[in-house]
């Protein structure tokens, strides 16, 4: 410790070196002195760095008490052991399993509701045969009995005309035409008649014919009956009638966002795969799909952070990939919005940067046997960790494309 | 993109409180000397700071707008009550896994410290325990930059001084 002896500028030197401050130039004549045969100064150098290496370990300092946390949070209304915690897997899980619930509850009810409507399909029915679609039965003099219609719900029902099976679904209302009355006045065959003549005609490999099933004639009137009551049937039951569950379909979309959190940045350009959605599913049943769905689409992302000792809000807007588990359930089809369904699905899954949930109801209408448009609006919710805190993006889409089943 | 001036989410606070109490801790510890002082001087810093953010009040440095808090409510402190704190209250226990070595010689710095002038302690622990650069401490102390570092090279002069026989004892050993 020789200050006296040696030139306080070095000093000054080493000092400001050691705090970053010692301008570029000088640093070479610092060297110089630590070189020469200046023994002080390298005392110095190694007594400053002693000094700068144990301040960080003054713990006493650096350690607010935890009575100070307790006491701020609570002076400003908070929790001080909650605020910075992430959620529990369980409750970030909680969001998209909501949207589970709901788009099954949806879809559910939706279907029911519709499907549940006897009145609706009774007055199809009447209609159909005010058409004449079931006319030769009254030519023959058979009376339609449409009323004697039964509707059946959730019960295997199978009509069967000679060998050809109209439906096997086990769980959708069915329309089951009962035995035909007779109008004793005409020279129609009567019932017995027309059982015997079905009993006496029926090919040897063809299904036992039950009560509640109707058989075909042989003759020539009877033909053109049944086939015009299978096309009739066929008609109303158009969409349920050939289907074979499971089934197989494809969705392909893309979408419109209406509305997200405000973004005061740039949007970036998007492309036409920057917002589109494929999904493969099965149909379970007529009112029910499970499938598998990913795609590429942009969420406002808006969080709040430290960089570089700064609080920052960040906006970005950018498409990332997602994809989930895809649920769907649906209505019958509608003959009066030409067979049109209306859905509720629900997806949960996942983002590049965080879970996602999402809820949609739409209406899908079909332009042929295996192709219907879709059109739908879905509220997407996607949740995402920053710096251990928690930020979430919502978003309401419009939802346009085509279904194809294959 | 920067939007700063937003108001302050309790997160965000949180956040804050986690990433700077122990600096501004240690700045009114070693300032005011008085454990129980600093920890009111600590404590209402905070309340303060989190109060001005929720005013939309412009930040572009959190860090130094917390320090200029911490050091007013200390100055203040000083202010009401002129005595000085015994160096016995400097002597507190530290860090166990120190070595006895180092936990002589950082108790002899905060000993040292409460010798300097009010200015030249400042300094110091700004730049040695805050980590401040000397335009920063400038700005905050409201000083000119050579002011500063006349300030800290006569601080750390001065520590050095006063560790010098101990420094020798250990150079003896």
């Amino acid at each position: 410790m020789n200050q006296q002896t040696k030139p306080e500028h070095i000093d000054e030197q080493l000092i400001s070196y050691l705090d970053g401050e010692l301008p570029i130039e000088q640093e070479d004549s610092m060297f110089q002195s630590l070189a020469s045969d200046e023994e002080d100064a390298r005392g110095t150098m190694r007594e400053l760095i002693s000094m700068r290496n144990v301040i960080p370990h003054d713990i006493e300092a650096f350690t607010p008490p935890p009575a100070a946390k307790d006491a701020v949070f609570s002076q400003l209304g908070m929790t001080s052991n909650s605020t910075v915690k992430e959620q529990s897997s369980w409750k970030r899980a909680l969001l998209p399993l909501a949207f589970l619930a709901l788009g099954l509850a949806g879809g559910y009810g939706l279907g029911d509701r519709f499907s549940n409507n006897d009145e609706e399909i009774m007055q199809l029915m009447r209609k159909s045969s005010a058409k004449g679609a079931v006319a030769p039965l009254t030519s023959i003099g058979i009376s339609l009995q449409v009323p004697t219609i039964v509707l059946q719900q959730a019960a295997p029902v199978k009509v069967i005309y000679r060998d050809r099976i109209l439906n096997t679904a086990s769980v959708t209302p069915m329309i089951t035409l009962p035995p035909i009355a007779v109008n004793q006045q005409s020279n129609a065959p009567a019932v017995d008649e027309i059982q015997t003549m079905t009993t006496d005609s029926k090919p040897a490999d063809q299904s036992p014919i039950a009560s509640s099933e109707v058989s075909s004639q042989s003759n020539t009137n009877g033909n053109n009956i049944q086939d015009q009551v299978i096309k009739e049937t066929e008609r109303i039951q158009i969409g349920n009638t050939h289907a074979v569950y499971p089934q197989f379909w494809i969705q392909l979309r893309n979408m419109s966002t209406l509305q997200s959190p405000e973004f005061s940045g740039i949007r970036e350009q998007l492309g036409i795969m920057d917002n589109s959605r494929v999904t493969f599913a099965w149909s379970l049943g007529e009112h029910f799909a499970v499938g598998l769905e990913a795609g590429r689409e942009p969420f406002v992302l808006e969080y709040q952070g430290i960089k570089e000792d700064r609080p920052f809000v960040f906006n970005q807007y950018s498409p990332m990939l997602t994809g989930g588990l895809f649920l769907q359930g649906r209505t019958s089809a509608l003959d009066y919005l030409g067979n049109s369904r209306f859905y509720a699905q629900a997806v949960a899954g996942g983002s590049e940067i965080g879970i996602l949930g999402r809820f949609g109801l739409g209406i899908a209408y079909p332009i042929s046997d295996a192709i219907s448009l879709q059109l739908g609006l879905e509220q997407s919710y996607m949740q995402f960790q920053f710096q251990g805190n928690a930020f979430d993006s919502q978003k309401l889409d419009l939802l346009y494309g085509i279904s194809i089943t294959l | 993109m920067l939007r700063l001036g937003k108001p302050i989410s309790e997160q965000a606070f949180a956040e804050l409180y986690a990433r700077y109490s122990p600096r501004i801790f240690a700045y009114c510890r070693r300032i005011l000397g008085d454990y129980d002082r600093a920890q009111d001087a600590f404590q209402e810093t905070f309340v303060k700071f989190f109060n001005s953010a929720q005013q939309e009040r412009e930040m572009t440095n959190v860090p130094a707008y917390l320090l200029r808090i911490a050091r007013n409510l200390c100055l203040n402190m000083q202010r009401g009550q002129k005595g000085h704190v015994s160096l016995e209250e400097y002597h507190l226990p530290l860090h166990s896994d120190m070595s006895h070595d180092k936990k002589e010689l950082l108790d002899l710095i905060t000993k040292s410290m409460e010798q300097l002038p009010a200015d030249y302690k400042e300094a110091f622990i700004l730049r040695e325990y805050e980590g401040l650069s000397y335009q920063e401490i400038a700005e905050l102390t409201e000083s000119s930059l050579p002011t500063v570092k006349i300030r800290i090279f006569r601080a750390k002069q001065k520590i050095r001084e006063i560790l010098a026989p101990y420094v020798a004892d250990l150079s003896q050993h």
